[in-house]
């Protein structure tokens, strides 16, 4: 059967590869708490005394936005669960609930319940390819071209100049969602 | 090789430089009035047609259906794969254009034992151990059929794994995108905030995993929240 060149069409190729050289980069250890400076301000009550549920699966829904007060798209987040830190998932800002579009909102469905850090990561900077691929005609063309470093969620303390290695830990309950995690990047 | 021509819409060729954080995410496009649709199989489970050849100089179909086996296991999530049917010839790039029908909402899987179907994409099959293109209509988001190639030439090793490429081909047929975690892991020392262990670095990471790739052949829960998400069993 002849292919069907409808422009209502589209096809998009994933590709997997395998190189046979990998290119380390030089230890960093971003996590090192021993490099991690002072926090100049008291912290706040901590809002993991209460004791993560072991059971179901729960919600985590949030915001990024710059220090414009800007919501940034494109923007990817990552929930690590603190007592197994393999257990990672994520989402990428301008994705809502449902699988809807809403500038500088993310969601993350389906996250075991615990507790978990939250941290954010650039879309930009480190492997440009990689960033060219589909997100070009979402993320990319919503979002403006700004830099920042990663950093984890610290609650109360969020600012546009905070200690990008200053966490917090949030709850995950199973059948609810864990709203209200704004971030305000250091761009 | 018409075919071929027209299906090249769109690469994307990755650098092995694991940074850049992704998470799991589904294929989208936007549409002609500036919405945007995420790709999906309308009414799954879905079948395959397989091609009759060797994968690697093994049974190729006993790889496709451990592939399905894995999708189908995630719980609260619809069952993904159909039946599979064996197809009628061995398909080379030299029947590649006949044998191949992409808009009959069948899946078909090609075993590229030589890498010169791969090679015909443009890709290197030395690099290149799979690829899977979706028709979708981009209207809808709907799937309408997709192609998956897996390239034989490429044998198992514990650097790259044919059972993992294949569970992560399939992954792209149901609509998934690539996850990134994984590109900060305990093995590359990349700098980033939280590493994984190569062990569970999601299938859906788009490079091999050097340290052991058959680690790639069990799902992790960044895969198995995206495919719930797409695919919740009601």
């Amino acid at each position: 059967m002849p292919f069907n060149r409808n422009l209502f069409f589209i096809l998009f190729f994933s590709i997997f590869l395998a190189l046979a050289t990998l290119i380390m980069v030089a230890c960093g250890g971003g996590n090192d708490s021993s490099t991690r400076p002072p926090n100049p301000s008291p912290p706040p009550p901590s809002p993991t005394a209460t004791p993560p549920p072991t059971n179901g699966v729960g919600s985590i829904q949030g915001m990024v936005i710059s220090s414009a007060r800007t919501p940034l798209n494109a923007v990817h987040i990552r929930a690590v669960k603190v007592d197994g830190p393999n257990i990672q998932l994520g989402a990428f800002s301008g994705i809502g609930p449902n699988l809807t579009f809403q500038d500088g909102v993310f969601r993350i469905d389906e996250v075991p319940a615990g507790n978990y850090r939250i941290l954010i990561e650039k879309l930009d900077g480190r492997s440009p390819a990689f960033d060219d691929f589909r997100y070009s005609q979402f993320v990319v063309s919503n979002s403006p071209a700004i830099t920042f470093p990663d950093e984890y969620f610290n609650g109360e303390r969020e600012s546009s100049t905070d200690d990008p290695l200053d966490f917090i830990e949030i709850t995950v309950m199973g059948g609810e969602t864990t709203q209200d995690i704004i971030f305000i990047t250091n761009d | 090789m018409n075919k071929i021509r027209y299906l090249t819409i769109c690469f994307f060729v990755v650098l092995l430089i694991p940074s850049v954080v992704y998470s799991y995410d589904i294929l989208n496009t936007q549409t002609p009035s500036d919405n945007f649709v995420f790709f999906g199989w309308p009414d799954p489970p879905i079948d395959l047609i397989l091609d009759p050849g060797t994968l690697g100089g093994s049974d190729g179909r006993a790889t496709v259906e451990t592939a399905c086996n894995v999708w189908n296991s995630v719980a609260n999530t619809q069952q993904l794969c159909g039946n599979l049917f064996a197809g009628s010839e061995d398909i080379t790039v030299d029947n590649f254009d006949s044998a191949i029908s992409m808009n009959d909402g069948i899946i078909d899987v090609i075993f590229d034992e030589t890498g010169a179907i791969i090679a015909e994409f443009g890709l290197s099959p030395t690099i290149t151990l799979g690829l899977s293109s979706t028709l979708v209509n981009a209207l809808t988001g709907e799937i309408v059929d997709v192609l998956m190639v897996l390239n034989g030439s490429l044998l198992s090793s514990s650097g790259s794994d044919l059972q993992s490429t294949t569970v992560h081909e399939m992954g792209h047929g149901w609509g998934l995108a690539h996850t990134p975690i994984g590109g900060i892991n305990n093995a590359s020392t990349t700098i980033g905030l939280e590493p994984i262990d190569p062990i569970r670095i999601p299938t859906m990471f788009p490079f091999n995993i050097p340290v052991n790739d058959a680690f790639g052949i069990t799902l992790e829960i960044d895969d198995e929240v995206g495919i719930s998400v797409r695919y919740p069993r009601n």
